[in-house]
């Protein structure tokens, strides 16, 4: 074999680190495009292009610093050291980019762009790019970050102490909207907090408008500490019980038919999951049952119901039946004429026998 | 915009069709497979010769890459636009009706110009076997119409069989290929793949130095070219959306594996890369070497015949379905869109353009007798499948720009820099084709044949029907030309 020219690579290894250049030089230039062209999105895949470029540049140093660098750098070691800055870089860059397409306008922002403040944003690229700096200082080029980092901790420390409260609220709202207790527009309950719909959040709180257009803020911190009811989520429906009475002496079955069919003309009861009409059995001297049926929406609850009674009001006008309400009897007894001197006694206790039944 | 956009293509509202729909993932991936076959068995060797063993590799991987882009949005814009028309379905999306009528156009030349370079293969192939088994010589013009008539007429014979067939050659072709690599790796060895004479400027592994990873470029092609055939499938297929994609995903994987274990086996084999890179069968030189005389010249002439049947009925059934759109939608003699009436298949779109590939093959044959015959029609349908990827990843990028929210079944992981790699790599391979003299008969040819196209457009001003389904789709996705005279002019 006779000896290869400079630059040319002659071997697996550098073959392959050749191809690798070449591929991941054009894949970063059409990401590059791609955003100008296509849409900014695409800066994201550039960051990921360049790591690539980078290692197989890093492979491709030996034979590639005496044929192609040699007049760029003075020695190999340069060429690898700018070579790996530009590596740490790129990672810094598609880590911040990451976040941004998958955190910050990604998870966070795909119901609220507000979800995220700006400052959190500019602060968090400030600390990838502020890393990266200090690695490649200290493991690159090897200058001591000591002084640096002990300035830029203590800067860290005091920023983190003056707004410890509002970062407090910034992280319950960052997990809020990972976990997703409840999304705008849902009706939620927040611990004792009167119910009502979400109607935004915030890096700071929780807006909830009440049933009588009263609108609460509920700080992040609040709504993630305390138990949340959610009324529209996983799905909107909504089960609803409400309880009737009749008349001992009727047949449960037939008055069961009855209220099904009272509940199934309701137009906003929905017809699946079913409506359903449980006995309870005889209570307090009439005959107990529960209807249970599902409405689409916990806003319209209260017209809901009223249709309910509506609706059941009308089919037994219709019928022979008729609503009872709980009945109690009061026995009151005497036995035997009252002894002269004891009348005050007897009377007293009478009095207070028929207080407790009533 | 957004309410047009929502429309999509619902597996429940797709278009009624005249084709039947028959075939499964591995239906797609057996068609696709089968059409790029033919070049993992020869064509990718002349590459050795410019750029060297190292070269060849460095230009394979470039074009892995490209081909993967193009998968990918293929993949994509197949799953949202499951139309029988390709090239042209994606083109008239995103550029009107000139857009459709080149990129059909494009691909329509690349299948009809690849099958008939493949036809002089299988002609080769069975003028061996027929020489083997009987001792007769007969003309090859002759083979070649014998093989036109009997793909054509499987083709016309309905998608089932055609599928069937497709797969049963596939699964032939890729058995040889396994046994080639058994074979092959106990008698690999790497400084057979090195032995090209080194160039000034060269090493060994590159002996032409950088610029022979250039000129190996259009042979590396060869190795994956018309594995976008599979789009053609959508009007055939059940569930397209989603069966489409996964059929050129695994097409693309198995070509992948397979062109990589052809380049690396093959060419470290006896007699060696500069053997195997003049010869005109590599792969069955390898085989003949290290099996000896155990096996006759007629096996090893079936095994060849296998893989360029298998790559010469996929591609008639691809310019069957690409000159069949095309003329369903207006843009070619109304003619050409029949299609049989118990079989369902274009079957004159088949005729038409397996003779007009006879006619191109028989045509160059007698003009240019002092060159080859398929190295010409090699070069020509590269030039137009490059051309067709040019204008596809157009579309594609056009696409993800102007109707973001386009219902899309199935996105590219790649995005929009996937499409633009393709892109670029395809325009670079474009301009590295044009420099080279020695594609000069090749290239010519494809620019007549467009620009004959262009000229038949121009003059015959059709009048697309818009109650095709690839002209209903781009219609209510977009307000772009719907008048193709007027938008020429523009």
């Amino acid at each position: 074999m006779s000896d290869p020219s400079l630059g040319v690579p002659n071997g697996l290894l550098e073959v392959i680190s050749l191809a690798g250049i070449i591929i991941f030089s054009i894949t970063s230039f059409s990401a590059v495009l791609s955003s100008i062209f296509v849409k900014k999105d695409n800066l994201f895949y550039l960051g990921t292009q360049v790591i690539l470029l980078s290692i197989f540049l890093r492979i491709a140093t030996h034979w590639t610093y005496p044929g192609w660098f040699a007049e760029l750098f003075a020695s190999a070691e340069q060429q690898m050291q700018m070579i790996t800055t530009l590596l740490l870089l790129a990672v810094a860059y598609t880590l911040d980019m990451g976040l941004k397409v998958m955190v910050w306008e990604g998870r966070l922002g795909r119901y609220d762009q507000k979800s995220v403040p700006p400052l959190l944003i500019a602060s968090g690229r400030v600390i990838i790019y502020l890393f990266a700096l200090l690695i490649i200082l200290q493991f690159v080029f090897d200058k001591p970050i000591t002084a640096l980092a002990a300035l830029s901790g203590a800067l860290a420390v005091i920023l983190g102490l003056s707004a410890q409260a509002t970062l407090g609220e910034i992280f319950a709202g960052i997990a809020l909207a990972l976990s997703r207790p409840f999304r705008i527009g849902d009706w939620v309950k927040i611990g004792n907090h009167e119910e009502g719909r979400v109607i935004d959040m915030n890096w700071r709180m929780v807006t909830v408008e009440t049933r009588d257009r009263v609108v609460l803020c509920v700080p992040n911190r609040s709504a993630a500490d305390q138990t949340v009811h959610n009324f529209s989520h996983p799905n909107r429906a909504i089960r609803l019980t409400e309880t009737v009475r009749f008349s001992q002496g009727e047949d449960p079955r037939v008055i069961q038919e009855l209220l099904v069919r009272a509940l199934a003309d309701t137009p906003c009861v929905l017809a699946d999951p079913r409506p359903a009409v449980f006995y309870r059995g005889p209570k307090e001297g009439v005959s107990e049952y529960n209807m249970e049926f599902y409405i689409d929406d916990y806003e319209h609850n209260d017209v809901a119901i009223d249709d309910v009674w509506k609706s059941v009001i009308d089919h037994i006008a219709r019928s022979d039946f008729e609503i009872s309400f709980p009945r109690r009897y009061l026995a009151i007894q005497s036995n035997r004429p009252p002894v002269p001197g004891a009348a005050d006694a007897t009377e007293t206790a009478a009095a207070g026998r028929a207080n407790s039944e009533r | 915009m957004s309410d047009a956009c929502a429309v999509g293509a619902p597996a429940t509202d797709r278009p009624a069709t005249s084709l039947r729909r028959f075939a499964g993932v591995w239906s797609i991936w057996a068609l696709g497979v089968s059409g790029v076959i033919p070049g993992e068995y020869s064509g990718w060797n002349y590459g050795l010769i410019t750029g060297g063993f190292g070269g060849m590799l460095v230009a394979t991987l470039v074009i892995v890459v490209m081909y993967l882009g193009l998968c990918f949005s293929l993949a994509e814009m197949s799953s949202a636009m499951p139309y029988s028309g390709g090239a042209y379905a994606y083109g008239r999306c995103a550029f009107g009706v000139w857009g459709g009528f080149l990129a059909g156009t494009a691909q329509n030349i690349e299948y009809i110009l690849s099958a008939a370079a493949v036809v002089i293969s299988v002609g080769d192939a069975m003028e061996l076997v027929i020489y083997g088994l009987f001792a007769a010589r007969v003309p090859e013009l002759l083979l070649w119409a014998i093989a036109y008539a009997i793909f054509t007429a499987i083709n016309i014979g309905g998608i089932a069989l055609t599928c069937r067939i497709a797969l049963l050659l596939t699964v032939l072709a890729l058995a040889v290929l396994a046994v080639f690599a058994v074979g092959a790796i106990p008698n690999f060895d790497l400084s057979l793949a090195l032995d090209l004479p080194v160039q000034p400027g060269g090493s060994p592994w590159l002996p032409n130095g950088m610029v022979g990873i250039a000129w190996s470029v259009p042979f590396a092609i060869w190795f994956l070219v018309v594995i976008e055939l599979t789009t053609l499938t959508a009007e055939e297929t059940k569930e397209p959306e989603t069966t489409v994609p996964k059929g050129i995903l695994y097409g693309i994987a198995t070509l992948v594996a397979a062109a990589l274990i052809v380049l690396v086996l093959n060419s470290g084999v006896p007699p060696g890369a500069r053997a195997i890179g003049n010869a005109q069968q590599p792969l069955l030189l390898g085989f003949e070497q290290f099996f000896g005389g155990r096996l006759s010249q007629t096996l090893l002439a079936l095994f060849g015949l296998a893989a360029y049947a298998a790559g010469f009925h996929a591609m008639i059934y691809a310019y069957g379905r690409s000159i069949f759109s095309l003329a369903r939608a207006g843009y070619l003699p109304a003619g050409l869109s029949a299609t049989h009436a118990t079989r369902k298949t274009p079957y004159s779109a088949l005729l038409a353009g397996s003779l007009l590939g006879f006619a191109a093959a028989v045509l160059i044959r007698y003009a240019r007798p002092d060159l080859h015959t398929d190295a010409i029609l090699v070069t020509g349908a590269v030039l137009a499948a490059i051309v067709s990827y040019i204008l596809q990843m157009l579309s594609f990028l056009a696409l993800r720009r102007r109707l973001p929210d386009m219902n899309r079944p199935y996105v590219s992981p790649l995005g929009a820099t996937g499409a633009m790699t393709t892109f670029v790599i395809a325009l670079a391979a474009c301009a590295l084709m044009l420099l080279e003299p020695s594609y000069r008969e090749g290239m010519l040819g494809f620019a007549i044949i467009f620009g004959l196209c262009v000229l038949y457009f121009v003059i015959r001003r059709p009048h697309p029907d818009v109650a095709v389904p690839e002209e209903a789709f781009a219609i209510a996705h977009t307000a772009v030309g719907h008048d193709p005279v007027d938008h020429g002019n523009e």
